[in-house]
């Protein structure tokens, strides 16, 4: 036991001693969420300016360009003005030249283009001075002035100018005792199963490479030599994975403590976050989830680690070991659209891809309290036996060897490890 | 000179007659397909799933007038139900998936209301009433004018000069950044840990002293680099194989890549600016390869690094909404950035040709300057061995003479 204590202090002395380990805590995801913030701000001041912009809102006046709303309709479409819009708001140009004459001119920024055969074609063009498809778009203005046109009933054309209805959901289902928090919805939830995907991939796949680094390291440099003099093997093993569980609690701890962080603070800058809602209990699920998947992939990192001369060895192998819990960053639309659908479910029940998609479906949508205990239990047992078989790989013959090592070498490790058998 | 390609050639054939160059370059493509059938396949089942209904209180829904077109796709049965009462026992029973509620003032409160019980009806399902309803709503205008009231007008974004043009059609100028600005992550995660362990090997084995008698470190490191590049293009080359020869089969069976139109320009572009930027890449790693004694260390360095050469990625709609402020033209011209920025701005701007050329000289000269920094840097490791160099004596060592 004092073995492993003294492991687990000089892990944990080593790794905090560490820049790098500071740099990854603290650094990196704020640089990530500096820009990712930044970008959305500029996003979303830009799509307020574009909604403002549309005279059928209402207080709206029109364009911001001070141009109104210029057009060349070749078609001879536009007949009648809706009632209502401001007097000098719709500026007709009879002809394209005159159009492109007053865009050089710098006069307007854009004028739309109704060809001549728009009533076969549908086809219309926005000409702008500064092209960038992203800025203000009369387009739904210049629909709707086509169907108040075409339609002839001034009360149908808005209702056919507008792409999908305004729609009111009900959800008649009774509310289920045995399932918590409430449902994120639309594109927010795009948002947030992309993020918690992304974050749990990136706490479990960087805290369980430390387990992998520091146990090459020592074999590397022939530390693993003088300590299994005064150690055993599996004490080295649950002492390097306990004191880094410690670090990756930690690490852990300030990467989503900073998201909920920013998710609550961020609320009053960004109209999207205000719609996430976190169930109750979200963190204790976290640290449960995050635990295990960290003691899963650090026990199989650890074993890797002890059959591989070096980290160069090592890392043909960490791809394919990660790989699980890649499999539900690659289906993240999934878990967006469908959080409690057949394969949300599944995967959050197997357990290498339970950490990620777990968490994803809780984040997102409202889970079955049984589908949480029997993910959390499947991952705890799992857990627990390739923890088992790690300490097999953990021998003096394996921490000693310097041999190169390939996947056969690694199945046959596989196997004596399993059967006890050479 | 003869050396340098003596050495690129020496590393190109060794890298690509390994098996795991070809599992590496062709599992990530496989995987990705793997993927998309997989969700395509799923989000297609669950779009498919029982008829919607309706409650009309506006008299606005003429069943006849929806006919989809016989190559859209398919499509659910919508059914009517006279009163709320009705649709939701169907509802209830499990005959319907979901109903909407037409309210007699419609037409004034422009608002519809969707019931369902635990799953909403998929976005699917929502388009196909929508159609139906939009196709009512024009029911009573003259039949030529219907398409168009319908479906509404298609609408194309064109540059003043016409030389820049982007439509609904030409979805492919929109994805393409993205996918370019992806590759460029995947390599650089990819060969990283090749670049940072450029002579590794031959450290390890010794080799590096015999080497050294006859070649200069420039020589060494620049074939090193020549032929890891090479490696990474032909990697790019067989991806980008791949997903010509996906686009070419999926056209068979999707309409919308029938008319897929190739960026040419484009493509171009990219090439131009992707080879000097993976060279810039390229000395960087290997300088930081040379001047740490770690793998681990060199790794993480080498992680926040990725990140200046993935910023414009992660500003994305600062440079989608203003491609034309001083940030974005900033990051065109700066070295690191220019190559995720200026594919990312091709889509949604005319890039000024000053930008572009002066961009591309200055990515080229980086990169020049970054290969015979890190010959240097690993000179001046192999004199110092074993000992890690810092950032001052990294630089001091590029002033030396000789």
């Amino acid at each position: 036991m004092r073995n492993i204590l003294i492991v687990i202090k000089h892990e944990v002395i080593t790794t905090l001693s560490s820049r790098s380990f500071w740099v990854m805590t603290f650094l990196f995801p704020a640089l990530i969420v500096a820009l990712t913030l930044g970008s959305q701000m500029v996003a979303q001041s830009s799509i307020n300016e574009r909604q403002s912009t549309n005279p059928l809102e209402p207080g709206n006046s029109g364009s911001k360009a001070n141009q109104g709303y210029s057009y060349v309709d070749l078609a001879g479409l536009i007949k009648k003005i809706p009632d209502g819009l401001p007097t000098g708001l719709l500026n007709s140009y009879p002809d394209v030249a005159s159009a492109q004459k007053s865009i050089e001119a710098g006069e307007i920024e854009w004028y739309v283009l109704i060809p001549r055969d728009y009533i076969q074609t549908r086809s219309m063009t926005l000409v702008q001075r500064t092209f960038n498809p992203m800025a203000t778009t009369p387009e739904s203005f210049f629909q709707y002035l086509l169907a108040y046109n075409l339609a002839g009933d001034p009360q149908i054309a808005p209702l056919l100018a507008s792409k999908s209805p305004s729609t009111v959901l009900h959800d008649l289902a009774p509310v289920n005792v045995d399932e918590q928090g409430s449902k994120t919805d639309g594109s927010t939830a795009m948002i947030v199963a992309y993020a918690t995907l992304f974050l749990f991939f990136m706490l479990i796949s960087m805290s369980s490479s430390m387990m992998l680094s520091s146990v090459s390291k020592e074999k590397s440099n022939r530390v693993a030599e003088v300590l299994l003099l005064s150690l055993r093997p599996r004490e080295l093993m649950v002492g390097k994975l306990l004191g880094l569980s410690i670090l990756a609690l930690l690490q852990m701890m300030a990467w989503v403590g900073g998201a909920m962080l920013f998710l609550n603070e961020g609320k009053s800058m960004l109209e999207s976050l205000s719609k996430i809602n976190l169930p109750p209990g979200f963190l204790a699920w976290a640290i449960l989830f995050y635990l295990l998947g960290y003691l899963l992939y650090a026990s199989m990192m650890g074993a890797i680690g002890t059959i591989s001369p070096d980290l160069r060895e090592a890392g043909q192998f960490t791809f394919a070991l990660l790989l699980p819990l890649m499999i539900p960053l690659f289906l993240n639309p999934v878990f967006a659209d469908a959080p409690n659908g057949l394969i949300a479910t599944i995967l959050s029940l197997i357990p290498l891809t339970a950490p990620t998609a777990m968490m994803t479906r809780l984040a997102t949508a409202s889970v079955p309290l049984w589908q949480v205990f029997a993910s959390l239990a499947g991952l705890a047992a799992a857990t627990y036996l390739v923890m088992l078989l790690a300490a097999r790989f953990f021998r003096p013959e394996t921490l000693l060897s310097n041999a190169s090592v390939k996947w056969p070498q690694l199945f046959a490790e596989l196997r004596h490890a399993v059967t006890g058998r050479g | 000179m003869h050396n340098l390609w003596l050495i690129a050639r020496n590393e190109y054939i060794k890298k690509v007659t390994k098996k795991s160059f070809w599992l590496s370059s062709l599992s990530i493509p496989l995987l990705i397909i793997i993927v998309m059938v997989v969700v395509i396949f799923f989000t297609l089942k669950a779009n498919q799933t029982g008829p919607l209904g309706y409650v009309d209180l506006a008299g606005l829904i003429h069943p006849e007038a929806w006919k989809p077109a016989p190559d859209s796709g398919s499509h659910i049965q919508i059914l009517a139900y006279a009163s709320e009462a009705e649709a939701r026992t169907a509802l209830e029973n499990g005959q319907i998936q979901g109903y909407y509620l037409i309210p007699k003032d419609y037409l004034a409160t422009r608002q519809l209301d969707l019931y369902y019980l635990k799953e909403a009806p998929g976005p699917l399902q929502k388009e196909d009433f929508t159609d139906l309803l939009r196709a009512s709503l024009a029911y009573s205008s003259p039949e030529i004018v219907r398409p168009l009231l319908e479906n509404g007008p298609l609408l194309t974004v064109q540059s003043a000069d016409g030389s820049k043009k982007l439509s609904a059609n030409n979805i492919a100028e929109f994805l393409l950044p993205f996918i370019a600005g992806a590759i460029l992550i995947i390599t650089n995660t990819i060969s990283a840990s090749s670049l940072l362990l450029v002579v590794a090997e031959e450290k390890e084995n010794r080799t590096i002293e015999v080497l050294l008698t006859s070649l200069s470190p420039e020589q060494l490191i620049g074939g090193k680099v020549v032929g890891l590049m090479a490696v990474t293009f032909t990697q790019v080359a067989l991806w980008g194989l791949t997903v010509v020869g996906s686009i070419l089969v999926g056209s068979q069976f999707i309409n919308g890549l029938k008319n897929l139109q190739v960026p040419w320009e484009f493509f171009l572009l990219s090439v131009l600016f992707f080879v000097p930027t993976y060279a810039l890449i390229a000395g960087i790693m290997t300088a930081i390869g040379g001047s740490v004694t770690e793998v681990q260390q060199g790794q993480q360095i080498m992680g926040l690094l990725n990140m200046v050469f993935m910023a414009p990625l992660m500003l994305s709609t600062v440079i989608m909404f203003n491609p034309n402020s001083p940030l974005v033209v900033a990051m065109t011209l700066f070295p690191t950035t220019a190559f995720a920025t200026i594919v990312l701005r091709w889509g949604f701007a005319v890039i000024p040709l000053w930008e572009l050329v002066v961009s591309w000289l200055l990515v080229a000269a980086t990169a020049v300057v970054s290969v015979w920094a890190s010959a240097r840097i690993f000179r001046l490791g192999m004199l110092r061995f074993g000992s890690a160099l810092d950032l001052r004596t990294a630089l001091a060592g590029l002033r030396i003479k000789g």
